[in-house]
């Protein structure tokens, strides 16, 4: 494949997240040349690519697809990212797949097992590493800048969410659980790459029986005085602000989501907060779902690791099985702390 | 078997309703609701099972009401939804031989200054143009002709709605950090309110106890709350060390409608302005157009381009900036209503009292508040440094 020829893209799966994200961001990028969708519901497929202006391919499954593609975006339901991806892998068509990379760990390390036969590329989809501050943050963290970290906390929460054309997220079996995976994925990525996987998990959710709509994660990294505990909490019934608050040698540190500074308020200033930022600000206005696609495509390109490969994806997956082993009920007695309110 | 409807069953209400008649195992219960996107709560459980449904659409909400028994309507959404979706509801539920309809109302009806009468449920609505109490009374309107009509109806018509999860108590704890909301005077001023599972509680006898007249009851908890013991539950979860004080004269000084005048020649004016020339200028012909123009006034003798830039644009504004704080006069002007509704009939006739009193709900919203946010854990202090 020569870096100056179209990359030939399919996207599998044409939902909300496809409709709303994915083509946008590869029609937005010059390198990409959009070929196929693929999905059952041709019809609704049809009606999407016209409302893109897109005469393309439309087929019910990749099998039915006539034209060469370089790659493929799988954005299904949760519980089909691993066949897919393995049939493409099979075809020689290399993939970026939304998160998480699979619905367990085994259909992950099934994903990985083709990729290493196939030669093709795997991405996962995993699209807040692009957050500009996330990615200052990093930078700034792997050079030790803020000194020894000791506590953080995330939150996310919007009081219910977008809807889904298929309602698969309303089936846990589908999604593979509720809102950790849903939306705490997303953190728990990078929070890998942050400080590595925990040593301790401890997980709260609400689910009776369905998927979970509040997860609250305890964690603890490493030991003794470079010890880090975490919590990080996530809901479909709540807004909460989302962001992140570092405990550092440095003082406190903001890292608000999908923002291009961080905040650090330095320990003993209380009338001080100083803002931290790239030199160049304007670099950050390209969305992260068209960075994303694009570092897809240069890895395949020029043969190198994707942001987010196949193994860090599997990290993630083997978090949330690790989160759902030690669940515990999220307790739900409001009124029984009697006078505890005020 | 009864077999309950409960449309809207995703809202607020809605979950407190189908969560309540769940616990009842001689009802079978429907939750219908809208979208997916806000099903959270309820698809977390197992035992449930969840039917999409566009009430607008006539051929879902007919088949959605196969084999119901009593519906209960906690829909809301556009005037389309609240109207034209109200209609096919009520029609389809009569086809169908739906024992039991019950609506929710809001005492709205009675407009942002209820007279002294509106204490009680038979005092005539008047929503005095309040917009969301007009659409209700609208409602209200169309479920009393179903109920004539042979639709056994009833409609229940709450206050300010509290409890866990409550959308009112969220806005008004965001509105105090934000400096958006002030007490009017000492705060004595009446707070009607009713906790979310009184509400429901009343729709459940309602559906099983009501004469279906298409009678309207206020549902309360009994208890005459005022604005002050309200907030100060409140304020405990902000970090604000006191609430703002307004008084009624800066209340009334700041929601006077502004004035709309029509003036052709201002509206000319602002179609030749440089807002809407820019805007217009995105096409290669107008721009062409805009250009010649410009140059046309440019080779105008003297400071004439100037003048008449200044005739059509007027002289430059420079807006007030205020450091005042930013308050919310609408809602604030909440405060001014002034009447404690009473929940007298509807404890008479259909045997109701309140499951939780004022001072559990709040407590209860106090708790649930913090334990979603953190504020229960090691990690508060972090927690509460994010904006």
């Amino acid at each position: 494949m020569t870096s100056s020829a179209p990359f030939r893209l399919a996207i599998i799966g044409i939902g909300k997240i496809s409709f709303g994200s994915h083509i946008p961001a590869a029609l937005a990028s010059p390198q990409i040349e959009l070929v196929a969708f693929v999905d059952p519901d041709t019809t609704r497929a049809r009606e999407i690519a016209s409302e893109f202006g897109l005469d393309i391919e439309i087929v019910a499954a990749i099998a039915e697809m006539t034209q060469e593609v370089d790659g493929a975006v799988i954005a299904t339901p949760n519980h089909l990212h691993a066949p897919l991806a393995i049939e493409c892998l099979d075809k020689g068509i290399n993939v970026l797949i939304e998160k998480p990379l699979a619905s367990t760990v085994e259909e992950g390390l099934q994903i990985i097992e083709a990729e290493k036969k196939s030669g093709q590329k795997v991405s996962v989809g995993y699209c807040t590493r692009y957050y500009p501050n996330y990615q200052l943050f990093k930078q700034l963290l792997d050079r030790n800048y803020f000194g020894r970290i000791s506590r953080f906390a995330y939150q996310f929460g919007t009081p219910g969410g977008w809807s889904t054309f298929s309602n698969y997220i309303m089936d846990r079996e589908n999604v593979g659980g509720g809102v950790l995976v849903v939306t705490g994925t997303h953190f728990l990525d990078r929070m890998i790459d942050m400080f590595g996987f925990p040593d301790e998990v401890r997980l709260l959710e609400d689910s009776l029986g369905g998927p979970e709509a509040n997860a609250r994660l305890l964690m603890r990294f490493g030991e003794g005085p470079a010890q880090i505990s975490g919590y990080a909490s996530f809901s479909k019934t709540t807004a909460l602000s989302p962001g992140m608050v570092l405990e550092t040698e440095k003082g406190h540190v903001l890292l608000a989501d999908n923002q291009t500074d961080l905040i650090l308020y330095p320990d003993g200033s209380p009338d001080l907060a100083v803002s931290l930022h790239k030199p160049d600000r304007s670099k950050t206005e390209i969305c992260q779902f068209q960075l994303q696609i694009e570092d897809f495509v240069h890895s395949c390109q020029q043969d190198r690791k994707p942001m987010v490969s196949a193994a860090e994806g599997l990290r993630s997956l083997e978090l949330l099985e690790t989160a759902y082993r030690n669940k515990e009920q999220f307790p739900e007695n409001w009124f029984e702390k009697k006078g505890a309110g005020k | 078997m009864k077999k309950v409807a409960v449309f809207g069953a995703s809202g607020f209400a809605g979950t407190a309703v189908v969560e309540r008649l769940l616990k009842n195992k001689d009802i079978e219960v429907v939750a219908v609701i809208h979208s997916d996107g806000n099903a959270w709560r309820l698809s977390r459980r197992k035992d449930l099972t969840l039917r999409q449904v566009d009430i607008t659409v006539p051929q879902q909400t007919k088949e959605a009401m196969t084999g119901i028994t009593h519906v209960v309507n906690c829909t809301r959404g556009s005037d389309e939804v609240m109207l034209k979706g109200l209609e096919i509801l009520l029609h389809e539920a009569k086809q169908a031989g739906v024992e039991h309809f019950v609506h929710i109302s809001s005492i709205l009806i009675y407009g942002d200054r209820p007279a002294p009468a509106s204490v009680h449920d038979t005092a005539p609505p008047d929503p005095q143009g309040n917009s969301y109490g007009v659409l209700k009374l609208k409602q209200d309107n169309m479920v009393q002709k179903a109920a004539k009509n042979g639709l056994p109806a009833t409609i229940i018509c709450p206050p300010n709605i509290i409890g866990p999860y409550s959308l009112f108590l969220n806005g008004l704890v965001n509105m105090i950090k934000n400096d958006q909301f002030g007490l009017l005077g000492d705060g004595r001023h009446a707070c009607a309110t009713v906790d979310v599972d009184n509400l429901a509680k009343a729709i459940d006898l309602a559906l099983f106890n009501a004469a279906g007249d298409g009678s309207r009851y206020f549902v309360t908890d009994n208890y005459d709350a005022t604005w002050a013991e309200l907030t100060d539950y409140l304020l405990h979860l902000t970090d604000k060390p006191g609430l703002i004080t307004i008084d009624q004269q800066d209340i009334e000084s700041h929601i006077k409608p502004p004035k709309v005048s029509y003036n052709p020649l201002k509206s000319l004016k602002h179609l030749v302005s440089s807002d809407v020339r820019e805007a217009l200028r995105k096409d290669p012909l107008l721009c062409k157009v805009d250009v010649f123009f410009r140059g046309l006034v440019a080779k105008l003798p003297g400071n004439m381009e100037d003048r008449v830039r200044l005739g059509i644009e007027g002289p430059m504004k420079i807006p007030k900036v205020s450091s005042a704080p930013p308050i919310n006069w609408q809602f604030c002007s909440a405060q001014m209503r002034g009447v404690f509704h009473s929940c007298e009939r509807l404890q008479q006739e259909l045997g109701y009292t309140p499951d939780h009193t004022f001072t559990e709900s709040m407590n209860a919203y106090v708790n649930w508040y913090k334990a979603m946010r953190g504020y229960d854990t090691e990690f508060a202090d972090l927690l509460k440094r994010l904006p």
